[in-house]
Order: structure tokens, then C-alpha cells, then sequence
């Protein structure tokens, strides 16, 4: 109950913290909006690589949580392109992919700037999801 | 009428081979007909009226046996005869050039390979036990002096001379080239259907693994949208609605962990499982797996209890090891009657790690340890209380237990509960 007071508040302050979902399947990317709207994030959906990367440029979330598997570019190439860019260097980038992907290794190959802030192997709990987001974002 | 082995080579599956053996007949025909020339030719040996008899009679009953195949009318007798016929003309044709002494004796190998290779097991034992018979009644026969005996072929001069030399050569390559030509051919055919199984196996695997994967993106829908709508994210939610809604979760998560076995193991058949190994701490493994597990346990009034305390770190795969042990978990949950016990144990060894899951469940009986490791085969319980599932979780412990380096043994006995044991090397 606190916590929706303290975030009301926040609104009225319009500190409102951005995320960028890119997720191509649609009901795994509206459970995403859906949670990090219930919890006071403003949340726009990317449903592909390049889509994403457009948003990025458009919107300037605080975040992005990133599916692996994309259609067009995948979540790698996503994060490497964003990381790369002036503005991007910054922004905490959350990978989702789900167990088993063979991708997973190919980030732990990519320079250390480069890298992803995190890794959430689907299908993670929506509580870790939120700690991870808090984490990444310094909220208490 | 027949026995199945003979019957089985009317079908039409068989009769390539059938033709093939027809055509090699006349092959074997026209070799026998030139090196019996060859030898009366260059006077190694008498000539003797049999010579073309035999030849003759063998034109005939392969054409007969050709025209059956043609006309599809007893294909089974003719071809039978024909085979029959081959074995008692090559006796006639060793007879003739010093029977027990003959140089034609190896002709038989070039029947029985031929007959091998072109039929099946039954029948080419039925052509080797009358081989047997031919050649024994010949033997004795010549032996009492009921068959008068017959010269062997010798050259002229007394030594190898040139003439002897050649036919020698021809027989040579005759007797070595049809078996190296039938069993070559064979083996063509054969490697190349290995071949087409592999890839057909390695497809079907290749499919499972995705269509699985993609079973995986609509379960986390059911589980992730079950949590919000409980959460209240989508309105007021009522208590009954709250259990609805974790039953959902519950089916969800036992769905996606049928998926995640078949899909580990279609990976592991293809060889894409990789292992990647890391420093593991044992006790935070061990309840993370605790933590995963506990849905599984349901409505079930089971005590899981975790003894891992000071069990150290292990380099091995985190994933893989957390997917062996849910398994274990799953399995001694599925089997353990209400009110029983589920301990998952971990401790440092001498040179590695020990994992145990131990239960108070029905129990296996000692000889039928080494199934259960099996795909697809899950132990009938006996009664009709019916476990379900298709029996993969074990046979996925097992294949994953050996990709990470380690074995793992069963205690267990009927009523007695069951312990699996994963020892790990360090």
C-alpha cells in the first residue's frame, strides 16, 4: 500500500522511469506491459530487432528488457548496437531468452561495454523480473 | 504352407533380389560354360557328356525360374528349384574333376554367399545344410566305389604349364570376384539406407527440438498471465478465483516441464547440449532446486526436506545439474504417498560430489533398476492407481548425469523407498 503512495507520488513528479519491451510474441510482451505498468513504469512494446532499435532512438527509455529470439536482428545484436551508440552506452539492457538457447554463450563473447546488464532465462518469476528492474534502475 | 523364411522371399519387397539373382545365374552360366571349355580346351580335362548337360541343366531351370518372375506364377518353386538345382549341378561339377579332391570345391562359397546376401538367415542355413548333404553323399559314394572316381584336372606336362596357368587365373578371379561383387554391392545398398536412417533421425530429432521450443513461448502466456490476473493486476480478484488461477500455474508448470525433458533430450540426441561448467555452490543449488520444486509437491502432504549445508563448490554445469535434480525431485514426489518424505541431499566426497533424493515412496524392485533408466519405459506399479507420464524424466537423468562426467546408482526396494545417488567428479 505504501509503495502505491510513494509511486503516486512519483507521477505527480513525473520521475516516471521508460521501458522498452522488445518481445515479438504478443502475449509474453503485453504480460510484460501489463506487470511493469501495474508497477508504475511507463512501458512501451517493440515486437521486432529493428523495431526495437527504432523505438530506442524515438522514445530514450531509462531500460530495455530484450527477448533473444527476434525476428530480423536478434536480442545480441540489439544490445551490441545500443551499447555501441553514444546515447545507449548507458542504458541498462536486460536479455530474455528462454533455457537451452545457444545464443546465451554468444554474450559472454562480446566486450565487456558491450554486454547486457542481465540475463532472465524464461519463464522467470515477474517478482525477480521486478527486482532485477529496481536493481538495474537504483530504486530502493 | 511354406515356413515364413521361404515364404517371406515371394514378397514383393524381394524380388530385386530375386531378379538380381536370376541375372548373376546367367552370369555364373555363361563363367561355368567358358571355364569347362577352357579346361577340356587346353586338355587339363577329359571331356565328359555331363559337362554340358550340367550347364544345360542349369540354362533351364533359371530361365524357368526367370519366367516365373515374369508371369508371377510360382515364383516360390521355381526359384527354390533353382537354388536347389545350383547346389546339386556344382556336386556334379566337382564329381566330375575328382570330387573330395576337386579344385571347384570353393564354388560352394560362391553359392552360400550369394544365397546370404540375397535372401535371409533361414534360407541360407537350408542351402548350407544341403550343400552338406551333396557333398557327404558324393564323398561316401565315391568312397564305397558305388561312383567310380573321377580324374582331377592336371596339366598335360605334369607341372604348371602355361595352359593350366591361365584357366587357374580365370577360375581364381571367378571364385574371388562374385562373392567381392555380391558382398560389395550389398554393402552399398546397405550403408546407403544407414545413411538415409541417420538423416531421417537427425531430422526427426532437428523437428522435435523446435516444435518443442516453440511449445514453451505459449506456456509462459498461461503461467505469466494466471500470476497477473491473481496478482489483481486486472481487478479484484476473489479467494477461489486465486486457487483457480494457481492450479493454472501449477498444469502450466508441469506442461513446460514435460516440454523442457523432451526438449533437453532431443538436444542431447543431436549433440547440441553443451555442457559449460562453472564453480557451483552446492547448498545454494540445492535450494534453489527446493524453491523450484515446490508446486510439484501440490496438494500432496509431502515434507521436503534439504540437507546441504556445508557441501562446498563443484565446477559443472549449473543448469544441467538443476534439471537432474528437479527430475529426481519430480519423480520421488510422483511416487511417494501422501504423508511421506522427500530428502535431497548434497555433500563434498573424497574426489567430488554427492547429490542424493531420497523418498518413502512404493519403491523398485532390484532387477528392474537398470530399465528404469530407460526412455519411455516407466515401471507398472502394480496396482491401478495409475502414475501417469511417459516414464522420460529418469532416462533424461541419466543422459545428462553422463554428459556432466558422473554416474548415478538406485537403493531402493519394493516398499522400501528409493535413493538415487549422483556422484559427481571434482
Amino acid at each position: 500500500m505504501k509503495r502505491r503512495v510513494a509511486a503516486a507520488r512519483m507521477y505527480r513528479g513525473s520521475v516516471v522511469k521508460k521501458i522498452l519491451v522488445v518481445e515479438d510474441d504478443p502475449i509474453n510482451a503485453q504480460i510484460l506491459s501489463d506487470f511493469l505498468s501495474a508497477n508504475d513504469y511507463a512501458t512501451s512494446v517493440a515486437s521486432s530487432g529493428t523495431e526495437g532499435i527504432e523505438r530506442f532512438k524515438a522514445d530514450r527509455p531509462d531500460l530495455m528488457l530484450v527477448d533473444v529470439q527476434l525476428p530480423r536482428k536478434n536480442g545480441f545484436e540489439v544490445c551490441w548496437e545500443i551499447k555501441r551508440s553514444p546515447e545507449g552506452a548507458q542504458l541498462p539492457i536486460l536479455l530474455m531468452s528462454a533455457v537451452y538457447t545457444d545464443r546465451e554463450h554468444a554474450n559472454r563473447y562480446s566486450h565487456d561495454s558491450l554486454r547486457a546488464d542481465g540475463y532472465l532465462t524464461k519463464p522467470f518469476d515477474l517478482a525477480d523480473l521486478l527486482q532485477r528492474v529496481r536493481d538495474l534502475l537504483h530504486e530502493a | 504352407m511354406y515356413p515364413p523364411f521361404v515364404a517371406e522371399m515371394a514378397h514383393e519387397a524381394n524380388r530385386p533380389k530375386l531378379r538380381f539373382g536370376i541375372a548373376s545365374g546367367f552370369a555364373i552360366v555363361l563363367a561355368f560354360g567358358a571355364l569347362a571349355a577352357l579346361g577340356v580346351g587346353f586338355e587339363l580335362v577329359p571331356f565328359t557328356w555331363a559337362f554340358p548337360l550340367l550347364v544345360g541343366v542349369k540354362l533351364v531351370t533359371n530361365t524357368l525360374a526367370w519366367w516365373s518372375l515374369r508371369t508371377n506364377r510360382g515364383v516360390l518353386e521355381w526359384n527354390g528349384l533353382n537354388t536347389a538345382a545350383d547346389v546339386v549341378l556344382m556336386t556334379g561339377a566337382i564329381y566330375f574333376t575328382g570330387g573330395p579332391r576337386s579344385p571347384l570345391l570353393p564354388v560352394y562359397v560362391i553359392e552360400i554367399s550369394v544365397v546370404a546376401l540375397l535372401t535371409n538367415l533361414g534360407v541360407t542355413l537350408l542351402i548350407c545344410a544341403q550343400v552338406l548333404v551333396c557333398f557327404a553323399a558324393m564323398t561316401i559314394l565315391m568312397a564305397t566305389g558305388v561312383m567310380p572316381d573321377q580324374p582331377v584336372p592336371v596339366d598335360p606336362s605334369g607341372s604348371i604349364g602355361p595352359r593350366y596357368a591361365v584357366v587357374a587365373i580365370v577360375y581364381a578371379a571367378f571364385v574371388i570376384g562374385v562373392p567381392t561383387f555380391f558382398t560389395s554391392s550389398i554393402l552399398r545398398l546397405l550403408r546407403a539406407k544407414e545413411d538415409a536412417l541417420i538423416e531421417a533421425q537427425k531430422a526427426r530429432s532437428q523437428f522435435l527440438a523446435s516444435i518443442t521450443h516453440e511449445l514453451r513461448t505459449p506456456i509462459h502466456g498461461v503461467q505469466g498471465l494466471s500470476d497477473l490476473i491473481a496478482s489483481g493486476i486486472y481487478g479484484p480478484v476473489s479467494d477461489k478465483q486465486k486457487d483457480a488461477c494457481a492450479s493454472i500455474k501449477r498444469s502450466a508448470q508441469s506442461l513446460l516441464g514435460l516440454v523442457d525433458d523432451l526438449l533437453a533430450m532431443t538436444r542431447a540426441e543431436i549433440g547440441k547440449l553443451e555442457v559449460a561448467r562453472a564453480a557451483v555452490p552446492l547448498a545454494d543449488l540445492v535450494e534453489q532446486v527446493a524453491a523450484s520444486v515446490t508446486w510439484m509437491l501440490g496438494t500432496k502432504k509431502l515434507a521436503l526436506v534439504v540437507e546441504a549445508s556445508d557441501a562446498g563448490t563443484i565446477a559443472t554445469d549449473r543448469r544441467l545439474l538443476a534439471h537432474v535434480l528437479v527430475n529426481l525431485v519430480a519423480n520421488a514426489a510422483k511416487f511417494t504417498p501422501e504423508g511421506g518424505r522427500v530428502v535431497v541431499r548434497a555433500s563434498r566426497s573424497s574426489d567430488g560430489a554427492v547429490l542424493e533424493v531420497e523418498d518413502t515412496g512404493i519403491g523398485i524392485a532390484p532387477e528392474r533398476h537398470a530399465e528404469i533408466f530407460e526412455a519411455f519405459k516407466q515401471i507398472d506399479a502394480g496396482d491401478e492407481k495409475g502414475y501417469g507420464g511417459v516414464g522420460l524424466g529418469l532416462a533424461l537423468v541419466k543422459r545428462l548425469v553422463d554428459l556432466l562426467g558422473g554416474t548415478i546408482t538406485l537403493d531402493s526396494d519394493v516398499g522400501k523407498g528409493s535413493t538415487f545417488r549422483v556422484a559427481l567428479p571434482a
